[in-house]
C-alpha cells in the first residue's frame, strides 16, 4: 500500500508528537489535572455551545480540565507502554536465546511453559495479579511485562534455532568463544531488527491493554490520570458530557495509530519478505 | 489423524496443570488469602480461625495439593457472594459468554474473509486502501471506546437498540459487533496478505492457463490454499476474544463469565475467580486444539506424524 518510508515518517512524527507531550505536559497543560473546580463541573467544550477556550475539552464531574488530564494522561500510558515493553522483551527475548542456544530440557521446559502462557489471556493474568496485589503503577508494569513475553520468546527461538547453525557461529565456537559471549556477540545482533520492530508493536498492544484495565478499575488507580481511567470516567457521564469519553478515545487511537504504522515501516524495512508482500 | 488427535489431546492436561499451578501460585505468593476473603475490619482472630479452616497454617506444598485435589474432584469451593458452588455458578453464565462469542466469531469471520479477499482481488486500488486503512484504524481503536460510540450513536442519539442487558437478539447487536472488532481488523490484513502470497503460487498461473474464470480460481483454488495461516490466526486469538469479552459484557452488563469475573474480583470472591480462570483457559485450551485439528483436516501437506 503505503511505502515504508512514509509510514516511519509518518509513524515517527506521531511518536514523537505525543512524546513532546508527554515530557513537557507540566509546561503545556492549561491546569493541574488533579485540582478540582465543583462550580465548573461538565463544562462544555469548545466545539459545543457554551463552551470556552479556558477548558478547551471542557471539564470532568470534579471540574478537572479534560485536555489537562489527556496531557499528564499521556505521561503515565506513554510510561506504562515503554517500561513494560522493555520488561517483557528482556525476559522473552533472554528465555528465548536460552531455550534455543541450550536446547534439551531446559529449552523444552521454556517452549512449554510459554504455550501454557499464551492458553492464559493477559487480562486474566492481570486480573488474578491486581486482584491480589492491588492496583498500582508499579504492579501494572509488572502484569503487563510478564504476560506477554511469550511473544519475543517464540520469535527469538525460532530465529536463534536457524542462526545457531550458520557457519560464524561455528567458527566463533570453534575458536573458543563461550556460550555467553556468542550470544552477545552474535547472535543478539542479528536478532535486534526483529526483536525492535516487535518492541514497536508491543509498546501500542501495552498501551491498548492499560487502557482496558484502567476501563475495567484494575488500571492506574484515580485520581492519577491516565488515559484508560479518563476514559473510563468519562463512560459514566456519557450522557451528559460524551466528550470526555470521545477525547481520550481519540488520544488513544491516534497514538497507537502512530505506533502501529512505525512498526509496520519498520517491519517492511528490515524484513524485505515482509516488505514484498505489501 | 487418530493418532495426532490422542497426542495433541495428551498436552491438554499437561497445559491445564502449568495454568492451574501458575494460579494456585499468584493467589498464594502474592498475598494472604485469608485477608482477601475477609473485609478490613476483620479481627486478627477471625484472619486466623479462617486459615486454620481454609488449611493456611499448612506448609505451601500441602496447600497445593489440596488446591490439586480439589480442582481434580471439581470442586472450586463455595462462592462467598452466591453462597453456591463456584463451579455452578460459572457453568450457569457459560451459554451467555458463548452466545457472545459465538456471533461475534461468526461475524468477525464473515467480515475478515470477505474484507480480505475484496482487499486482495483490487490491491493496489482505491477499494483496498479504504479496506486496509479502516483496517490499520481498527487495529489501533481500543474496541471498548467501539463500544461506547456504538451505545452514543445507536442507543442514546438514534434509540434504536437498547444500551445494555440481555433480552432479545437487540441486545446483542451491539456487544457482538464489539466483540468482533477485537479481531476483525487483524483477520482482513491476514486473510489479504494469505490470499495474495498464496496467488502467486504456480498452481494459479496453470489454472489460469487452463482458461478458469477468474472467480472460480480464487474461490476454489487461492481461497483453500490461503486458509492455513487464518486458521492458525483464529487459535491463536481465542485469548484476545475471551480478553475482549470481559471488556464487552462490563461495558454492555451481559451476563456472561467475564461480568462474572470482574464481579468476583472486586467482591473477593476466590473460589469463583479460580473456577472461571480454570473454566476459560480450558476453553482456550480445547479452541487451539480444534484449530489445530482443523488445519490438519483442510491442510493436506500438514505431516501429523
Amino acid at each position: 500500500m503505503f511505502g515504508s518510508q512514509f509510514k516511519i515518517v509518518i509513524g515517527t512524527f506521531v511518536v514523537a508528537f505525543f512524546a513532546f507531550v508527554a515530557i513537557f505536559a507540566p509546561l503545556l497543560a492549561p491546569f493541574n489535572p488533579l485540582s478540582q473546580d465543583l462550580f465548573n463541573r461538565l463544562a462544555p467544550p469548545v466545539w459545543a455551545e457554551r463552551g470556552s477556550w479556558t477548558h478547551a475539552l471542557g471539564t470532568d464531574n470534579y471540574g478537572r480540565d479534560v485536555l489537562s488530564r489527556l496531557i499528564y494522561g499521556a505521561r503515565v500510558s506513554i510510561l506504562v507502554g515503554v517500561t513494560s515493553m522493555l520488561l517483557s522483551c528482556t525476559l522473552g527475548s533472554l528465555c528465548g536465546v536460552i531455550a534455543a542456544y541450550r536446547g534439551g530440557r531446559l529449552g523444552s521446559f521454556i517452549m512449554r511453559f510459554s504455550d501454557a502462557h499464551l492458553a492464559f489471556p493477559e487480562i486474566l493474568l492481570a486480573i488474578l495479579i491486581v486482584a491480589t496485589l492491588g492496583g498500582s503503577l508499579l504492579n501494572i508494569v509488572l502484569v503487563l511485562g510478564i504476560s506477554s513475553w511469550m511473544v519475543y520468546a517464540r520469535v527469538v527461538y525460532g530465529l536463534t534455532l536457524s542462526l545457531k547453525e550458520r557457519p560464524f557461529i561455528e567458527a566463533a565456537r570453534a575458536q573458543g568463544a563461550a556460550g555467553w559471549y556468542i550470544i552477545r556477540r552474535h547472535i543478539l545482533p542479528h536478532l535486534l531488527p526483529m526483536i525492535i520492530v516487535i518492541s514497536t508493536l508491543q509498546v501500542a498492544q501495552m498501551i491498548l491493554t492499560e487502557t482496558a484495565l484502567s476501563f475495567l478499575g484494575l488500571g492506574v488507580p484515580p485520581p492519577t490520570p491516565s488515559w484508560g481511567n479518563v476514559l473510563a470516567e468519562g463512560r459514566d457521564r456519557l450522557f451528559v458530557a460524551p466528550w470526555i469519553a470521545n477525547s481520550a478515545g481519540i488520544a488513544i487511537i491516534l497514538v497507537v495509530w502512530g505506533i502501529n504504522l512505525l512498526g509496520n515501516g519498520l517491519r517492511e524495512r528490515l524484513d524485505p519478505r515482509a516488505g514484498a508482500r505489501g | 489423524m487418530f493418532q495426532f488427535t490422542i497426542r495433541q489431546l495428551v498436552t491438554v492436561p499437561i497445559t491445564l496443570l502449568l495454568v492451574v499451578t501458575a494460579t494456585f501460585f499468584v493467589l498464594r505468593l502474592t498475598g494472604d488469602p485469608a485477608t482477601l476473603y475477609l473485609d478490613v475490619t476483620a479481627t486478627p482472630e477471625q484472619i486466623e480461625t479462617l486459615r486454620r479452616q481454609l488449611g493456611l497454617d499448612k506448609t505451601l506444598i500441602v496447600q497445593y495439593g489440596w488446591f490439586l485435589t480439589d480442582i481434580l474432584t471439581l470442586d472450586f469451593g463455595r462462592s462467598l457472594q452466591f453462597q453456591a458452588p463456584a463451579l455452578d455458578i460459572v457453568v450457569s453464565r457459560l451459554g451467555a459468554t458463548f452466545e457472545l462469542i459465538g456471533t461475534a466469531l461468526v461475524l468477525a469471520l464473515v467480515l475478515g474473509l470477505i474484507g480480505g479477499l475484496v482487499s486482495a482481488i483490487y490491491q493496489d486500488r482505491w477499494l483496498d486502501m479504504a479496506i486496509s486503512t479502516f483496517a490499520v484504524a481498527g487495529q489501533s481503536m481500543p474496541s471498548f471506546w467501539l463500544g461506547i460510540l456504538l451505545v452514543q450513536l445507536f442507543a442514546l442519539n438514534l434509540g434504536w437498540l437498547p444500551t445494555s442487558g440481555t433480552g432479545g437478539i437487540e441486545h446483542l447487536i451491539l456487544p457482538a459487533i464489539t466483540l468482533a472488532a477485537f479481531i476483525a481488523p487483524n483477520l482482513i490484513l491476514i486473510t489479504r496478505t494469505a490470499v495474495l502470497e498464496a496467488s502467486t503460487d504456480q498452481y494459479v498461473t496453470t489454472a489460469r492457463a487452463k482458461g478458469l474464470k477468474n472467480g472460480y480460481i480464487l474461490l476454489c483454488h487461492v481461497l483453500p490454499n490461503a486458509l492455513n495461516p487464518i486458521i492458525s490466526f483464529f487459535g491463536l486469538q481465542m485469548g484476545r476474544l475471551v480478553g475482549g469479552s470481559v471488556v464487552t459484557e462490563t461495558i454492555f452488563a451481559w451476563p456472561g463469565i467475564g461480568r462474572l469475573m470482574i464481579g468476583a474480583v472486586y467482591q473477593r470472591d476466590v473460589p469463583v475467580v479460580v473456577a472461571t480462570v480454570t473454566v476459560t483457559c480450558l476453553a482456550i485450551i480445547l479452541a487451539n486444539l480444534l484449530a489445530d485439528l482443523l488445519l490438519a483436516l483442510v491442510d493436506p501437506r500438514i505431516n501429523l506424524e
